[in-house]
Parts: structure tokens; sequence; C-alpha cells
């Protein structure tokens, strides 16, 4: 379910998170739905069982899961209705800050790059 | 979680504490005063470049060397003079095993487990057939990643509380390796199983490692894996702005045109030092293996 | 190709250790043939010349110039044709040197120059054919000359001088120049790795150096001695008795060698290619002495105790060499058994374990060690030797004894003897057995032969000056051995 990059610059139980917070926001993981167990994610990346368990309680912090007793962890019921505009908005933060330092360092104007986005966002 | 596992390892001392340990051969020292704890369960990847004494620290460790000052401690006895009772929870396999040549894979089981209290003789035999070795071949005559392969299932097999692995990977293929991994994971995160392993395969380090420790000059630097991919980044520097860069830090390179690149750490209250924050300046996220290469390179 | 590479080609392809050999070796044979031809005053000096540089020439082909097959094969796998044929050429072009020295003698002496051209031509091709042939093979050509020599007796087999050598000898040589031909393609078409088991050729050993004998201690360890052995002839151990409570024979099984307790399947395995070595010499030394003497107790007992006292004086010493490099390679690996030993549960503490593996390390070769003394003082004792006979026999074979308790201690203790020392121990005790040697067949007879006193007594005082120091490197060793933390600490 997760794709894990273990060389990564970001630690694995951010890199679950993240995915997490996009598969609820985008609506792949409905409300109610089981997550695999931490057993079968460490299994199967072969990571350590602590770093998705770390993984699932920050987003059960985070309000993303919820722990369903004797099940595991299931995507938390209120999760889709919060996922503001904003907060979604929020998502997409990291790649907007990489796209306007490479269009600085390319010496782009701004409305050059503004009307490409909006042609490739209307497709 | 740190609170539960000081908790256990208060009554029942450390499964692995090194205490100032220092060795040398002639051309120099090796080990210039080692300090390590492993709490249990923890996974610790200790990393150095090819000659930096990781073996000597290891056969240090399980009290195949006698050093030359400091000491190792296992389940809180001295690493030299262990009773029976920590035997049977030490599992140990060196860089590329040659155990009894002689005898065949199940012929070492079978001599090897009769000394196990909590031999488990089914995974053997299941483990051998998966990583498919012959159990009817005489260990000699298998190719060392066979060997190594066999090596691991005999450690595996005793259900260690604490596993000590010298290059585990080293002559294993992808999928062996991956499958040593998750058998490692899962018992550290299960079985509470604490382990340590050397390798210079750093992503091996990075899916299963809880900690990691550089050894480099002598001198050990053990810190959290997620922890330490949080703390350090690359910041690149114009040439115009070199003059601003932090004082002391790792992995300084002045590149052609005159700009800098360097390591940096957070600050206590999480940010980046002021440096990242001039005009023209980039912070780049370092994974494991580039840090390692600006500590040790 | 240059014709300076050519020239160099044998001496590059060969083992430092062995090229000197090989050298002092030819060296020493020709200064024997010269010394025969200015001292010998019977017989033919020429015959005698070529004779002594035969012997030479066998020993240079068997293990020197032979070498130029590794070359050849490494420029197979290198895929390097000029390499290739600067061996072959080499080769030939060293066949035809060998030659001309017999040829000058020859041409000198005037007459039977076919004859011994024809002999040393065989040479050359028998010592290339030794260092070719499956190692299985080249070790019954040791005995090829007896048994040749045997022939010629029984059925009138013609010699050199014979007049229809000549045609024997060309046949014989037409018939190892294509055994040699087809061997040196065999093995270079396959690269060395694949090669070093018991259907190898016998080339492939020297690489190893051990033949140059010194580095005995440094090679063969356990993992090659295993891929050597064909499946049938591993040994079968007897893991029945082995157990927490059982650690001598645990530790007989970590100790491996010929410590490895067997069932009895595996006991005849292990012994039936020894006895099965053993049938062809004696059965060739049995037609011999079918051929000179009819079967009578007064004939056979003499060549018994000759045999038996040999073997059980020499069989001693062997046995301390080979304990000791064994025990030696055991202790010298760090990722072998001393860290499975080390951790295992079940073996007592420490103290326990460091007594226990010293006593097993040495108590089944003190005990053959023993038996092999009782046997010579029982074949000998019969015949009422002089007292000085006897003394010398006893003080022998305790001091093999001594050497293996202190050659042994101080390898587990992490002091082992350095390789020179053990280099010159191996040759004062081998000197000693030799001169030993002759005693166990000068007692037999109506009246038993005493050596004369002079001799006897610089003997024995050789024999006390290395029991006076083998008792110093052992004292030396327990003193290690009781500091050492435990006993499965590897020293190397």
């Amino acid at each position: 379910m997760f794709a894990i990059q273990p060389t990564s610059a970001e630690p694995i139980y951010r890199q679950i998170v993240e995915q997490l917070r996009r598969l609820i926001a985008g609506g792949q993981l409905v409300a109610g739905e089981l997550l695999p167990s931490v057993r079968d994610v460490a299994g199967f990346h072969a990571i350590n069982p602590m770093t998705v368990s770390r993984a699932y309680g920050m987003a059960e912090t985070e309000g993303l899961l919820e722990r369903l007793r004797g099940k595991g962890m299931a995507v938390a019921a209120t999760t889709r209705s919060t996922a503001t505009q904003a907060q979604r908005m929020a998502l997409l933060e990291p790649q907007l800050q990489d796209l306007a330092r490479h269009a600085r360092e390319l010496e782009l104007p701004g409305d050059a790059v503004l009307r490409r986005l909006g042609r490739l966002l209307e497709e | 979680m740190n609170a539960v596992l000081r908790s256990i390892t208060d009554h029942d001392a450390a499964p692995l504490a090194v205490h100032k340990l220092t060795h040398g051969y002639e051309d120099g020292l090796v080990l210039a005063g080692i300090d390590l704890t492993l709490l249990q369960g923890s996974v610790l990847g200790l990393i150095g470049r090819n000659g930096a004494g990781k073996s000597t620290l290891i056969r240090a460790m399980v009290g195949l060397l006698k050093p030359d000052s400091g000491e190792a401690r296992l389940f809180g006895e001295p690493a030299l003079k262990l009773s029976d009772s920590v035997k049977a929870r030490l599992a140990y396999v060196p860089q590329q095993p040659e155990a009894l040549a002689w005898l065949t894979a199940q012929q070492m089981f079978d001599y090897v487990g009769r000394f196990y209290p909590s031999w488990d003789a089914s995974f053997a035999k299941t483990k051998l057939r998966e990583w498919g070795i012959l159990p009817n071949k005489v260990l000699g005559k298998l190719s060392p990643g066979e060997r190594q392969r066999v090596d691991l299932i005999r450690a595996l097999a005793s259900q260690p509380s604490l596993l000590i692995l010298d290059e585990p990977a080293a002559a294993l293929d992808p999928v062996a390796r991956r499958d040593l991994l998750r058998e490692i994971a899962l018992r550290a995160g299960e079985a509470g199983t604490t382990v340590l392993f050397s390798t210079h395969i750093v992503s091996d380090l990075e899916r299963v490692a809880s900690d990691i420790a550089f050894l480099h000059e002598g001198k050990l630097l053990q810190c959290a894996v997620d922890e330490t991919k949080e703390r350090f980044a690359r910041l690149w520097l114009p040439a115009s702005m070199t003059a601003a860069a932090p004082s002391n830090t790792l992995g300084k390179t002045r590149h052609a045109d005159g700009s800098l690149s360097l390591v940096i750490e957070r600050r206590a209250d999480g940010s980046w030092p002021e440096a990242a924050r001039l005009p023209g300046a980039r912070v780049d996220a370092l994974g494991l293996e580039d840090l390692f290469v600006e500590i040790a390179g | 190709m240059n014709a300076q590479a050519m020239l160099l080609a044998p001496w590059r392809a060969t083992h430092v250790q062995l090229r000197w050999l090989s050298l002092a070796v030819l060296t020493l044979c020709a200064l024997g043939a010269i010394a025969l031809l200015l001292f010998a005053k019977r017989g033919e000096p020429a015959w005698m010349m070529v004779g002594a540089y035969d012997v030479g020439l066998i020993y240079l082909w068997a293990f020197f110039l032979s070498g130029m097959s590794l070359l050849a094969i490494e420029a197979r796998w290198l895929c390097l044709p000029g390499m290739y044929r600067t061996a072959v050429l080499a080769t030939v072009f060293y066949a035809v040197l060998s030659l001309l020295p017999t040829a000058i003698i020859a041409v000198v002496h005037g007459t039977d120059q076919m004859s011994m051209l024809l002999g040393s031509l065989l040479c050359v091709l028998g010592g290339l054919c030794f260092a070719l042939v499956p190692r299985y093979i080249a070790v019954f050509l040791g005995i090829f000359p007896a048994l040749v020599n045997t022939m010629s007796r029984l059925y009138n087999f013609p010699l050199i001088g014979d007049t229809r050598f000549v045609a024997w000898g060309s046949t014989l040589a037409m018939a190892l120049l294509v055994v040699c031909v087809l061997r040196w393609r065999a093995v270079t078409a396959k690269p060395a790795q694949g090669q070093m088991g018991f259907s190898g050729p016998m080339v492939l050993q020297y690489r190893r150096g051990h033949w140059a004998g010194g580095s005995a201690i440094n090679s063969l360890d356990a993992t090659t001695q295993v891929r050597q052995r064909p499946d049938w002839m591993q040994p079968q151990p007897d893991l029945r008795h082995v157990g927490p409570n059982q650690p001598d024979n645990t530790l007989r099984v970590a100790l491996g060698g010929w410590y490895l307790p067997r069932t009895l399947r595996g006991h005849l395995q292990g012994l039936a290619p020894g006895l099965l070595a053993m049938l062809v010499p004696g059965s060739i030394l049995f037609l011999t002495f079918l051929g000179n003497h009819a079967i009578s107790f007064h004939a056979w007992w003499p060549l018994a105790t000759l045999l038996i006292g040999w073997i059980t004086m020499f069989g001693s010493m062997g046995l301390m060499f080979t304990t000791l490099t064994l025990i030696q390679q055991r202790w010298k690996k760090n990722n072998a058994e001393l860290p499975l030993l080390a951790l295992l549960p079940g073996l007592g503490d420490v103290h326990t374990a460091k007594q226990r593996t010293l006593i097993v390390a040495l108590r089944r070769p003190l005990m053959l060690q023993m038996g092999a003394l009782i046997a010579l003082l029982a074949l000998t004792l019969p015949s009422h030797p002089s007292t000085i006979s006897v003394l010398m026999l006893v003080t022998g074979q305790l001091s093999c004894a001594l050497a293996l308790v202190a050659g042994v201690i101080r390898v587990i203790g992490g002091r082992p003897l350095s390789t020179s020392g053990t280099f010159a121990l191996m040759i004062a005790i081998s000197l000693l057995i030799g001169s030993n040697s002759l005693l166990p067949n000068s007692m037999l007879g109506a009246q038993p032969w005493t050596p004369p006193m002079p001799y006897a007594l610089t003997v024995l005082a050789v024999w006390l000056v290395v029991s006076v120091v083998l008792a110093w490197v052992g004292h030396r060793g327990w003193l290690a051995w009781k500091a050492r933390p435990h006993a499965f600490m590897p020293n190397g």
C-alpha cells in the first residue's frame, strides 16, 4: 500500500504519514477502512515495526486514524469532512515551494510560470 | 515507549554495554575509548569504512578479543567470562563464517541445537529450504554466501535475545538480504530481540535500524536514524556569501565557482542556523549515505 | 612475444620458494655429476653423470618447469593468446635444452648415445607427466621405478643398457608424450579453481606453496581439505554422544580432522583410501621379496621389525606435526569454530572449558604415541638390546610427546610458536628421529648391534638439549594458557 524509499532523506515514518494524509485527502482511503497491521507493513517492506507503529501513532494523534479495539487501525470517521481546502492546500505546500525556488533559479518571470501552471491545471 | 524500555532494563541489565573500550594493533589505535549501550528491542546498525575497526569492536563485544583497556558487558556479565545462561541468550555470526566445514547443514544444526534450550528446529529446517540450501551437503562445499546463510539460520534458530551480526548481508543476494532484514525487523519489533549489525550498505541500515553508530577514527557516534535524517542538511552558499558560513561544521567543500557547500545541524529549538536564511542560500535534505560520506570522506 | 619473455617464463610462473629449491636441487645434481666424474673409479663415469643429471631432470620437470602449464591456464582464462604461445614454446624450448647436456656427454662418450638421450627424454616426459596427470594417479607414480625394476626381474623387462631398450624406451616416450599433450590440453581448457580436487593435476597444488616446505602450517585449511575430497571420502561424523553433558565429544566434533568421532562406517570409509594406497606399494614389495627369498619367518621378521619400527617412530613424529598443524589452524581463524565454541552454552564455566579443551586436544595423540612406544619396545626388547639403544629409542619417543604437549599448549595459550620456530623444531626432531631410525633393525639377530658410544652419547646429548628447550617452551605456554581469559580466543 505504501511506497517506501529507505534511502530517501525523509524518515520512513514521515513517508508513511505523508502518504496516509494524501490517500485519505484524495479519497482513496475511506472512513472506517481498516489499515494493514503493523506486522504486515513491516514484514512486507522489511522495515522495523517500531517505525510503522510510530507512523500510525502520529496519524492517530493527527486525527487521520483511529484505533478499533481488537481490530487494529482504521481511517477515522471524521477525516473526510474535516479535510478542508486549506488543509489539502497545505499538503501541496512543499512541492509549490520547490517550484518557486526552481523558477527563481532559472530567473523566469512569475506570470509566465503561473500561465503555464494554469494551462497544466486545465488539461 | 522509552520509559517502558527503561523500566525493563533497570531490573535486567542492558543486553549490551561497552565502557571505555580501547584497542590497538601494531600499526595504531583502532578503538579509542568506545562507549555504547543498547536498550532491549533496539536495532543498531554499526557503520564505518573498511578497516575502521567494526569487526574488532564486535569481537571485543562478544569476548573473542581481550581489549587493551575498558570492557564490554553482555546482560551485565563481562564478555570475557560469560555464564551459560547468558550464552544461551546470545547469538553471533562472524564475517564470512567458516565453522565446521566437515559437517552438513543438518548435522551442524543437530549438533549446535542440543545446546540451546529454545532451539527452533522447524524454523531451521524451513529456512534452509526457503534459502535454497541442500541440508545434506558438506558445509565446506557450499559457496561463501550459502555458508553465511546457514550460519544466519543457526543464529536465528537459537531464538536469541541479543543478536550480533558482522556484515551479515555482504555475501547475500538481494532476495535473501531482504528476507534477512525482514527477519531482523520482525524479531526486534515482536520478540523484543536486540540486534547489532555492522554493514557498509547504508540502505539496509535505514530499513531496519532504529539507531546508527558511525565508527570513525576510533570514535563512535551513536544516534537515532530518523532524528539524524531530520537534524542534518546540506547548505549551499553562493560565492558572495561564503564569508558568513558557520565555522567548524562537517563536510565543507569549496566548489570551482567559489560557492561553498557544508553540512548544517538544527539548533536546539529545531531551526536551522542563520546562514540558511542568507539570500541565495539553499538547504537540501541529506540522506544517511551522504551524511556518512561527509563524515568519513 | 619476445625471446626474453620465453626464457624467463618458468622463472615467473613458479612460487618463490619452489624456484630456489629447484635451483638448489639441480645444482646439487650437477655437482654430484661432476664429483662422480672426478672420483668414480669403477663403472662408466659417463653413465653415472647422466644418471645423476637425470634425477635432477625429473625433479626439475615435475616441480619447476611444469609450472609453465599454470602460466598457460592463466593465459587461456585471461584471453592472452600471446602469453599462451609463450608458455607452450618455453616448454618445448626447455625440453630440448634439458637434453643438451646429455647429448654433449653422449657425444664425448662415443657409445650408447641413443640410450642416454632416451633416458633423459623419459625423465623429462615422466616429470611433466607426474605434474599433469590427475592426482590420484600421480601419487602412485613415485613407486613407478620400483615397479619397473621388479617387472624387469620377473618378466625380463628390458632396462637401460639392454639392446632392446631403445625400442622399448622410444615406445614409452611416445606414450608419455601423447599423455602429456592430452593432459596439457585438458588442464588448460578449464579454470584452475575447478581442478583443485583429487582428480585435478598435481601442478595446481604447487601454487599453494606448501610443497616448497616451511609454510605447511599456513596451507590446507579445513574448507580447502573438504573441497578436495570427493563426497564418498568425506568423514561420517558420529553425533550420538554429543551434547551439553558430553563436553569431550562436543569438542572433538568442533576440532574436526582426526579428532572427529566417526561412525563405524565412517571409520571404514576413512581407512579405505589409506589401505588402498598401501596396497599397491605393499604388493610390489611382496613381489620383490617373492623374487628374492623363500617365504620364511627368518626372512620376514627383520623386514617386519624394520617396517613397524619405522612406522612407530616416524608415525609419532608425523602425528605430532599433523596435530600441531591442525590445532594451529583451528586457533588461527576468528570466523570459524572458535566463536561458535566461545559462545556455546553448556561447556561449563570458563576454567573447566579451558581444561577440557587442553585435555581433549592432547589425549588422543598422546595415547597413540604411547601405544607406538609400547609397540616399539615389545618389538625390540625380546632380542635383549643394549641399554643405550633402548634409552635412545625411549628418549626419542618421549621427546616427540613433549614437543606435542609444548606445541599444543602454546597455541591454546595464545602464544603459538613462530613459523621459523616451528620449522627449526621440525628439522631438529626429524634429524634426531632419523638418527634413531637404524636402531630397530640393528637390534635383531643373535647378537644385537650396539651403536658406537660416541655416536649414542652425541645423539642423547642433542635429545637432552632439545628436550630442555621444549620444556622451557612448554612452560611459557603453560603460563600463557593460565593467564588466558578463556580457551576459545583466536590467535589471528
